[in-house]
């Protein structure tokens, strides 16, 4: 409530004071004089336009037949046909159980992961061996996603994988990781813990940094062990950090890692691994149907903004961390 | 240093782009780059565009056929002869479908935006009409009098399910190239075990034998006996591949998708309909469970499956019979010199059908678009492809230039020996049988290309597997039949994402019923309610069409 009551006077403020010309006069000086800054955020702004607000044009096509090559003129109007369709259908209650089982999942074990790696990281006092493993961990991040699903294949392969043969080796019967429904989300979980794991525990790593090391030292002459230090004091100084991004998981709960997911179905695990996203784009790419895709879209990114509402006001109330 | 850094970069970085820009300039199959220019090439006296035309095009690109060699002589040739100038946007097929999703909308309200031709590719001849992006060629047949008389009586593989016609076709004039292969060599060490009495299994009870012998013995020696996979499945595009030859173990003609089939009173419909589908089920699933079915029936991509074929694991599998001579020589590479990948008759099934899929002849290929009809471009394209339809544009296609790719023995086109000294391979590199772009594929030239100038006898054992494979007279004659087309007809672009290929599909639904997820009660027991959602609709809607196509 202070930070936003602040924001507010400082908004009004400056907008008085933006008034005077010799302050707008200072304020263009400045940024002339910090211009490559500002042009660094040129592309990024573009992007958003570009890839995030001008495509919010086309969402009317939830309410239309469309045809690509007729367009919005061309089309036929259906009002709320597709949402009717798409509400009534059984499988879409199916398709958001399986997000949200493998999200939860993955918010259980995957998000938690590079918080605790980063505490223990944290730990290690020797600096060449800190940075070589925080090397190695982030590594993964940048293996593209084709080759993460290849990798997956060449271990999991009950015939030719390297899991297949230690299971021949001790006498045992290979399991066939990727046709088996049980299994999905067990591979899915271990692989995203691998390669995100490393990449995502950079930023609890920097947030750490940012302790005010007197704290520690507070801490030390209370008498505070290291593990009494680690609980008393860089937990809460990573907990803003992790709930701010535990907010926007939350707002990625009916999203999935689109690429990972598609090219890791197959007919023997589609009933657990056909997700609302995967959903969607067949329904548009596949089977040509553009209006129900995108109204697909649309409910996945409305239920996801009101998950995200939920979660800012309950962090709100109980921590008075919050996006906004 | 950090300057001199970022030149070594930046000059390595302009290296690499302009030798991803360069084409190859080597010799392919005796022929050098550019090598056409030197010949004459007068223009056709029977059809020819004065003042030239430009044809756009969006088409589908596939690895066989390189890109690189700047040798092609077909495309400069067809400029020369007719005055049609091709510029062909090619993508491979991999995403192809959203490519066309991209070129349609960013045609949205302009048409003249449109390529004169599109290859429908993934995005389907049905869809494309959908949009109003291509038109059909009923009106226009009279054009294309070679074009009509090449497809024959094989109308009902040309034709949409609505009965109209809407794409120029490729036609593939040459034998049946897939074919059941198996490890005569196993066989043989099974033999000499006393496990089977047989060199090469034939009946069901024979092959299941193999099987299982296989299953239970450490055939390539290496010390695991589960290491071998008695019989390797391809998926293809949603389980088709790999299920064609059993299928038709069971006497299910199946489509080229294994969704339909024409019963023996020439009903269309779909296989599940078939009164052997549940014994076709029950013994797949007794086979999965058995460990005979490859494990990965449902994920196996086509190039996994040579990978086990190379690995000394396959013990038989169906596919290009051409990959039992290229696996039996790379087995020999690796030492294993008894190897032996002998293409063999389709397996007899239970009932004693042996059947084999017919190589579908005519595809329908090039769409011609709405933007086509803008720039009233359409009645000349027609006329191109009836020349190409033409003697002379077959001989082009197939043979190349007269004198320099080819020469004229009695009468008949004979191809030089260089350019048959790699088989296929510089024969396609040269831009021969440009498939990519469609055509007319002549048996004479297929064969030619097989021998490479050689006979039977001649052959090594690989390669006469191979033959024996492909070849009409060969171990798959009398089995073929001519696949029934899977009609898209309105029911079944409405349901084929939900009903046929969706999670809770028919095709899902039967892979696993074959692993042992479901049980085949079960199987029929939803397939029924997925006749009652809209599958229905599809077998009706199909069965009329094919009648009325079939009747016409």
């Amino acid at each position: 409530m202070t930070e936003r009551t602040i924001t507010s006077r400082a908004g009004k403020k400056r907008n008085t004071v933006f008034n005077s010309p010799a302050i707008r006069k200072r304020v263009r000086n400045q940024i002339w004089q910090n211009r490559y800054i500002y042009m660094m955020v040129i592309p990024v702004l573009v992007y958003m336009a570009l890839f995030k607000y001008m495509p919010m044009y086309y969402l009317r096509a939830s309410f239309y037949d469309y045809k690509l090559l007729k367009g919005f003129e061309g089309s036929k109007y259906v009002g709320f046909k597709w949402f009717e369709r798409l509400l009534s259908s059984d499988e879409l209650w199916q398709y958001i159980r399986n997000t949200l089982s493998l999200n939860i999942l993955s918010l259980l074990i995957c998000f938690p992961a590079p918080l605790v790696f980063a505490l223990l990281l944290n730990e290690v006092r020797n600096v060449p061996y800190k940075k070589f493993v925080q090397t190695v961990s982030y590594m993964p991040h940048f293996i593209s996603t084709v080759v993460l699903v290849s990798i997956i294949n060449n271990i999991c392969s009950p015939s030719m994988g390297t899991l297949a043969k230690l299971y021949r080796m001790m006498g045992k019967t290979p399991i066939n990781f990727l046709s088996n429904p049980d299994y999905f989300y067990g591979v899915n979980i271990v692989s995203g813990v691998w390669q995100t794991l490393g990449w995502n525990a950079v930023i609890y790593i920097s947030a750490i940094s940012g302790i005010d090391s007197t704290l520690y030292e507070a801490a030390r002459i209370d008498g505070a062990g290291r593990f009494q230090q680690v609980l008393h004091v860089t937990i809460p100084g990573v907990l803003p950090t992790f709930i701010l991004l535990l907010i926007m998981q939350i707002g990625q709960m009916l999203n999935c890692v689109f690429d990972k997911i598609y090219l890791l179905q197959n007919t023997l695990n589609l009933q657990v691994s056909e997700m609302l996203p995967t959903y969607v784009y067949k329904l548009g790419m596949v089977s040509h149907k553009y209006g129900q895709s995108t109204a697909g879209g649309l409910f996945n990114s409305v239920v996801s903004l009101i998950l995200v509402l939920i979660a800012n006001g309950i962090s709100k109330k109980v921590s008075e961390t919050s996006l906004f | 240093m950090k300057k001199t850094l970022a030149l070594v970069l930046a000059i390595a970085m302009l290296l690499s782009v302009t030798s991803a820009l360069a084409t190859s300039t080597e010799a392919v199959g005796g022929m050098e780059a550019g090598w056409w220019k030197a010949a004459e090439i007068k223009p056709s006296e029977t059809f020819h565009v004065d003042g030239g035309l430009n044809v756009t095009m969006l088409g589908i690109h596939y690895n066989q056929y390189p890109n690189t060699f700047d040798g092609g002589y077909y495309f400069p040739s067809v400029e020369a002869m007719t005055g049609v100038h091709f510029d062909i946007d090619w993508r491979t097929s991999d995403g192809y479908a959203e490519i066309v999703n991209t070129v349609l909308a960013n045609a949205s309200s302009d048409v003249t935006k449109l390529p004169d031709i599109i290859q429908p590719g993934a995005y389907g001849i049905s869809a494309l009409v959908n949009e109003g992006a291509i038109i059909p060629l009923d009106d226009y047949l009279d054009l294309i009098p070679n074009v009509v008389a090449a497809v024959g009586d094989r109308m009902s593989s040309w034709a949409a399910a609505d009965g109209h016609i809407y794409a120029i076709p490729t036609i593939v004039n040459v034998p049946g190239s897939q074919s059941m292969t198996f490890r005569k060599d196993w066989a043989l060490k099974l033999k000499d075990m006393g496990v089977i009495d047989f060199d090469t299994p034939s009946t069901w009870e024979e092959w299941k034998a193999f099987w299982y012998g296989v299953r239970d013995n450490d055939m390539n020696g290496n010390g695991d006996a589960g290491d071998e996979i008695p019989l390797v499945l391809e998926m293809g595009e949603s389980g088709e591949r790999c299920l064609h030859i059993l299928l038709n173990a069971f006497g299910i003609k199946a489509s080229n998708d294994a969704q339909f089939c024409v019963l023996d009173d020439g009903t269309y419909t779909m296989v599940y309909e078939h009164p052997r589908y549940r014994d076709f089920l029950t013994a797949v699933q007794q086979l999965y469970k058995d460990g005979i079915i490859d494990p990965e029936f449902a994920t196996r991509k086509q190039a996994d499956m040579y990978n086990t074929m190379a690995a000394n694991k396959c013990a038989s599998c169906f596919t290009w019979a051409q990959m039992s001579q290229t696996h039996t020589e790379a087995l020999w590479e690796q030492g294993v010199t008894d190897a032996l990948f002998q293409c063999v008759a389709p397996v007899q099934g239970p009932f004693g059908d042996r059947y084999l899929q017919e190589r579908q002849a005519v595809t329908p290929l090039n769409c011609i678009t709405e933007g086509a009809v803008a720039r009233g471009n359409v009645e000349n394209i027609l006329k191109f492809w009836n020349w190409q339809f033409s003697e002379e544009g077959i001989n082009l296609y197939n043979y190349g230039i007269e004198g320099y790719t080819y020469d004229l023995v009695d009468g008949a086109p004979v191809m030089k020996t260089s350019i048959l000294q790699n088989g296929f391979v510089d024969y396609r590199t040269i831009g021969m049988e440009c498939e990519p772009f469609g055509g007319m594929w002549q048996t004479s030239a297929f064969m030619q290309c097989l021998f490479a100038g050689k006979t039977v006898d001649e052959l090594n054992a690989a390669y006469q597997s191979f033959w024996a494979g492909l070849n009409d007279e060969g171990v798959n004659k009398g089995c073929y039949y001519a696949m029934p087309p899977t009609l898209e007809t309105e029911a079944y672009t409405e349901y084929r994402a939900e009903l046929i290929i969706g999670s809770n599909g028919v095709c899902s639904l039967r892979d696993q019923t074959i692993a042992g997820q479901v049980s085949v009660d079960d199987f029929f027991a939803r397939y029924e309610q997925l006749k009652s959602r809209g599958l229905e609709d599809v077998i009706e809607e199909g069965a009329e069409a094919y009648a009325q196509i079939v009747g016409e």
